[in-house]
């Protein structure tokens, strides 16, 4: 995939949480963020994802995967953030809900997803000009 | 460059707050850096054929049925070359990122391990005042 070079100073600023408790698809993705030179923090549940976005308000994008071990589930995850920082997009994929579970969280991205087209909607959201 | 050139780090801690400030610094010191939060994950990360892993850096007492010492024989028998370094403390596990830095392919260190042991610490003490308001 060919990306686009304009913003790279602020693209390299950029933090995506991504989460995904399966191993191959979340490091998968988050290399491939890394590649378009995003930074990337990696939670394996929503547990975690909570316990970052508590610690640190670095984050201006959050991926999350629906289905997942622990407490809460990736829209409860969604919820719970769009209620503290409704300014930070978020991207909802699943292989076993559909869009509509998403509805008023965020954008719903059906798995399996591209990589590559998962970059590119996430550079357009974090730099329009992408 | 050094002989670190292409390795892959494989961090193991249940904890974020610990494993992505680790996970970052050594990814700025020019390693390719997998994450693993329990020791079945870091298992299925080293079984994966795709992933050529050459150092575990993990936590002594991750959750779940075997802990860091278990893993650490796993590996041993499984794949010799694999290098392990088990930490105990947070001190311990940003001192040994910050040996692995000094070998890291970058040209020079981003930051010192000291500043990484002081981001962890703050980001758990945080964590530990907000549960105590709730």
């Amino acid at each position: 995939m060919s990306l686009p070079e304009a913003d790279k100073e602020a693209r390299s600023q950029l933090c995506v949480l991504v989460i995904e408790d399966e191993y191959s698809i979340r490091s998968a993705i988050a290399d491939e963020l890394r590649a378009a030179g995003l930074q990337v923090v990696e939670a394996t549940n929503a547990n975690e994802a909570m316990d970052y976005l508590n610690s640190t308000g670095r984050v201006d994008l959050v991926f999350t995967d629906v289905n997942m071990p622990g407490a809460i589930d990736g829209l409860e995850l969604a919820r719970w953030t769009k209620a503290r920082r409704p300014d930070v997009p978020i991207f909802i994929t699943s292989g076993t809900h559909s869009a509509s579970a998403a509805a008023g969280l965020g954008r719903f991205l059906p798995k399996p997803y591209s990589f590559d087209a998962v970059v590119l909607l996430i550079l357009q959201t974090l730099t329009p000009s992408s | 460059m050094t002989s670190r050139a292409q390795e892959t780090v494989l961090i193991v801690d249940a904890d974020i707050l610990i494993r992505q400030p680790l996970a970052e610094y050594l990814r700025e010191c020019g390693y390719k850096v997998v994450e693993a939060a329990d020791v079945a994950e870091a298992k299925r990360l080293l079984i994966d054929a795709s992933i050529a892993i050459h150092i575990v850096l993990a936590d002594v007492d991750p959750p779940g049925p075997d802990n860091g010492f278990a893993l650490a024989s796993w590996i041993r028998t499984n794949y010799p070359d694999v290098e392990v370094v088990l930490a105990g403390t947070i001190e311990k596990a940003t001192r040994s990122a910050g040996e692995l830095c000094d070998e890291g392919t970058a040209l020079k260190k981003p930051y010192e391990h000291q500043v990484v042991l002081a981001r962890i610490k703050q980001s758990l003490a945080a964590r530990e005042r907000d549960r105590g308001k709730s």
